[in-house]
């Protein structure tokens, strides 16, 4: 890197009038490397470029506008795909199979593991706090239910996968419950009540 | 010539202790490695949890083993730089006892949990006057060996040393400054934003001066002495020194990126990092141009491989730094394992290996003796590299994993992995290869301490009296500076005006950052009205929050980035802040963010959860904290808390303080009637409830303004 490196050092010694440390310990006189310098220039060149640009004449966005149109362009791109997406949704696998799956990441924790409830309610029994209805049980889920802590899972599932897990949840009544389940809370309904609020599950 | 023995006893008895401490911080170390691997690890007992021994881990690391070799190193070179004893035996020795005393203090302290929370830092106020305490008798033994000293000239490793003293004194003291509210517990006198910045301008500033400036130290005087040639270039030693002590000084707000911190003080953390890769290469190159000098010797000689592995991974690290400083990098590696990696690539590659270089160059001059056996160092350098390497490249890689599962859409436009639980899993294996890494880098550590120790007791005891050297009395026409010289050698002849030109250097950097903050800034209307200061028990729950470490896991800083709002929600503001004595934003999400957990969950749901998380959270692996249920929530110092607080600013009327109590049992009462609904009985004065007021707390005041919106 350096084409002085193998020559002697006597005469570097002595033009720095350095003294030799601790019996041996010596500093050469070799020039700093260019690069080296032209990194550290640059670095500081940018710097005050940056800072002039991003701050004293603001002309480069703010991390809250960048925010603001990662969103808005998230945004967009999300309604075109719910339009593709509905379009397309009776043709794939039926609600209940998406459900099933989604069930088993977020509402065990509160409903358990066979939907014998928990810190949740019973979904097995006939008793339901709110009407068993796909469009209030879709409502329950999308928009949560604060009072109880059931948290809002539109948001963060959206209105497909809500619609699955509706939809598996009105399947559950059909399946007999091999545990114990939550004493039961709500409203009773008979089966066929429940047969018949349930029966238009997907529309 | 005058006669004059070094004080290599005080040296021996550092290094002893730098092997001991070294192995005990790297033990603990591979046991929260394995807690992370496998959480049952902490056998259940409360002082061994994940958010106790973590800090012990980093305390242990820095201020045992690293600190105690920094002092054996200084106390060895600089006598023999300076032509002198050391200034003062007696000090010496009350420095070297009393910091093991702090060593155990400290560790008794904070696996009892008690704490301050700020990482690095978090020693109780009567440790922190103790280390201040020991700091000063460092210094003036120092100092006081440049005073008495034979050597005209000041050597490069000496200015290293002289600003290591002069800034981690300003650090140290500056962010423990705290108000006392009972003997074991204080609360910062900073707030929110205040007490971020403050903390990581000390944080990133300690790896500053005490991982870098005082290893440099050790690097200009070992690197040219094992490779015996002349250290490569004398001018790019001096512009490195300034430009490093001054730059560094600046980068901490690298920490706080995407915060709530005012956006330019962040610009200028990220462009000073930038500027730091220069000054930082600077030292690197020296090294590592000095030892190419000696290439034909690293094929045999132990000593030097393990320096030039050190230099390197200081240059690997140096670069690694700035470029996880850029904002959109940053945003990426933040809060990750990457983070850890990066921070254990300087520790184990640079710092360790450094001191490794040093203990086994110093043990046989000091023993008089020859190294016990070279073949077991060669042997503990392979496996040392070995454990550096699986240690950093799984722990890097479980980082970006961690980032790219948080950050990632669905063909919906959702987050692909809503479920915290399936971005922790994922990373698993690779925990358990960090856990073999980190114990092969241990058992190196074992391996020297066995070689360095059979070395000591091969000693001849009748050699082992201090040193004898020799040199000429200090004449003052020594110091004047030859003209035609560099006029750099004006100052490394006077160690005044070089501390002094330091000290005014390091100050800068924090005093533009912080001083900004300290002054009144008025938030804006809307959450004037609705930012209040935690209830009674809420305050409780914080404390308790911070006794079981819970900021080591868990951040509560939500930032502008859509993946974060739509998995935590509204992003974080500094208003929210204000009365948050100490802050607890964290700087790792192990588990999730809390700072909008509040309102999240049912109470239920946190009770449950804290018994065993498992129950609600399958797979989860945060300890369990079954005596959070059982224990009584303790009101002896509630009152003089609470007065502490509003002495700082917290607007707590006189009235609250003085009804505090029964304003706790109100809230107290109204959780545990809500618990006992849902089964669990007498839990209105169990440190649960109060946990519970806390977290329903966090992040819920912002909400008051939406629902008042609607």
């Amino acid at each position: 890197m350096n084409p002085k490196i193998d020559q002697p050092r006597e005469q570097e010694q002595e033009k720095l009038d350095l003294p030799v440390f601790d019996g041996d310990l010596q500093e050469a006189d070799n020039p700093i490397p260019r690069w080296w310098l032209a990194l550290f220039l640059f670095t500081i060149g940018f710097s005050i470029f940056y800072f002039v640009w991003f701050h004293m004449m603001a002309i480069g966005p703010s991390l809250q506008d960048e925010l603001k149109i990662a969103v808005a362009k998230a945004k967009l791109e999300q309604e075109e795909r719910d339009r593709l997406m509905m379009a397309k949704l009776e043709a794939t696998a039926t609600p209940a199979e998406i459900g099933a799956k989604y069930f088993k990441n977020f509402c065990v924790s509160c409903h358990g593991q066979e939907g014998e409830g928990g810190i949740g309610p019973n979904l097995h029994d006939n008793y339901w706090i709110h009407e068993p209805t796909a469009a209030s049980l879709t409502n329950v889920v999308f928009n949560g239910v604060s009072a109880k802590g059931m948290p809002a899972w539109g948001p963060i599932l959206g209105e497909r996968k809500v619609k699955g897990l509706v939809a598996y949840v009105m399947t559950l009544k059909d399946v007999p419950l091999k545990i114990p389940g939550k004493a039961p809370e709500g409203k009773e309904y008979s089966k066929e009540q429940l047969s018949e609020f349930m029966s238009n599950t997907t529309k | 010539m005058e006669q004059f023995r070094y004080n290599d006893s005080i040296v021996r008895k550092f290094i002893i202790a730098t092997v001991i401490w070294g192995i005990v911080g790297m033990l603990v170390g591979v046991v929260v490695a394995l807690q992370l691997a496998y959480w049952k690890a902490n056998g259940g007992i409360p002082w061994i949890t994940f958010g106790r021994l973590r800090p012990l881990h980093t305390n242990a690391v820095i201020f045992a083993f690293v600190c105690n070799a920094i002092f054996a190193a200084v106390y060895y070179a600089s006598q023999r730089l300076l032509k002198a004893r050391i200034f003062s035996d007696t000090l010496a020795t009350i420095h070297f006892w009393g910091w093991q005393i702090l060593i155990v203090l400290a560790a008794i302290t904070l696996v009892s949990g008690i704490t301050v929370s700020k990482e690095y830092a978090e020693l109780e106020w009567p440790l922190d006057i103790m280390v201040a305490v020991l700091w000063v008798i460092f210094a003036i033994n120092f100092f006081g060996t440049i005073w008495k000293r034979r050597e005209p000239h000041l050597y490069i490793s000496i200015w290293y040393w002289i600003a290591t003293i002069v800034a981690i004194a300003l650090l140290h003291i500056v962010n423990s400054m705290a108000l006392p509210a009972s003997f074991l517990k204080s609360y910062s006198i900073f707030a929110g934003v205040q007490d971020a910045m403050v903390q990581w301008w000390y944080a990133h500033n300690a790896v500053g001066f005490l991982l870098t400036t005082p290893i440099l130290g050790m690097l200009y005087y070992f690197v040219p002495k094992q490779a015996q040639r002349p250290i490569y270039s004398y001018r790019l030693g001096i512009i490195g020194f300034w430009a490093l002590i001054f730059v560094y000084m600046w980068a901490g707000p690298h920490h706080l990126l995407y915060t709530a911190l005012p956006e330019w003080t962040q610009t200028l953390g990220m462009l000073f990092s930038l500027m730091l890769l220069a000054p930082s290469w600077a030292s690197m190159l020296n090294g590592l141009l000095t030892i190419r000098e000696a290439w034909e010797k690293l094929k045999t000689d132990p000593i030097l491989k393990f320096l030039a592995v050190s230099v390197t991974f200081y240059g690997m690290s140096t670069f690694e730094g700035p470029m996880m400083s850029i904002k959109s990098l940053n945003s990426i590696t933040h809060y990750t394992d990457y983070t850890v990696g990066h921070v254990h690539s300087g520790a184990l590659g640079w710092v360790g290996f450094m001191v490794i270089a040093s203990l086994y160059y110093m043990v046989p001059r000091l023993w008089r003796t020859n190294l016990y056996s070279k073949t077991l160092a060669e042997t503990h350098f392979w496996i040392g590299t070995v454990g550096l390497i699986l240690y950093y490249i799984p722990i890097i890689t479980a980082g970006i994993i961690q980032s790219l599962m948080w950050k990632a859409f669905d063909a919906e436009g959702l987050l692909k992995y809503p479920n915290w639980m399936e971005t922790v899993e994922a990373i698993i294996p690779l925990y358990w290869l960090r856990v073999i890494g980190g114990s092969a880098y241990l058992a190196g550590v074992v391996l020297m301490g066995y070689n360095l120790y059979k070395t000591a007791k091969s000693a001849d005891k009748s050699l082992l009296s201090d040193e004898l050297a020799q040199a000429p009395a200090l004449e003052p026409n020594q110091l004047v500076v030859k003209r035609g010289a560099y006029f750099h050698k004006f100052i490394e002849n006077a160690p005044v005006l070089l501390t002094l030109l330091a000290a005014g250097l390091v100050s800068v950097g924090g005093a533009v950052q912080i001083i900004p903050l300290l002054l009144p800034r008025k938030p804006q209307p809307i959450f004037e009205t609705v930012i209040k200061p935690l209830t009674p028990l809420e305050l409780v729950g914080k404390d308790i929050y911070i006794r079981e470490g819970c900021y080591n896991c868990h951040s509560q800083m939500v930032r502008p980035l859509r993946d974060e709002l739509v998995r935590y929600g509204e992003y974080s503001r500094w208003e929210e802040f204000v009365y948050d004595h100490p802050f607890q934003w964290g700087s790792r999400r192990i588990g999730p963010d809390l700072h909008r957990v509040g309102g999240k969950y049912p109470d239920n749901w946190h009770y449950l959860h804290m018994k065993d998380p498992r129950a609600v959270t399958p797979g989860s692996i945060m300890p369990s904290y079954p005596w959070l249920l059982q224990d009584r929530y303790n009101l002896k110092d509630l009152e003089a808390k609470m007065r502490t607080l509003q002495t700082l600013g917290v607007p707590y009327s006189d009235e609250e303080i003085q009804n505090a109590k029964e304003l706790l049992r109100i809230q107290a009462q109204d959780i545990a009637n809500r618990l006992a609904k849902d089964g669990h009985k007498d839990t209105e004065d169990k440190e649960i409830t109060a946990l519970i007021a806390y977290l329903q707390r966090l992040g819920a005041d912002i909400k008051n303004i939406r629902t008042a919106e609607k």
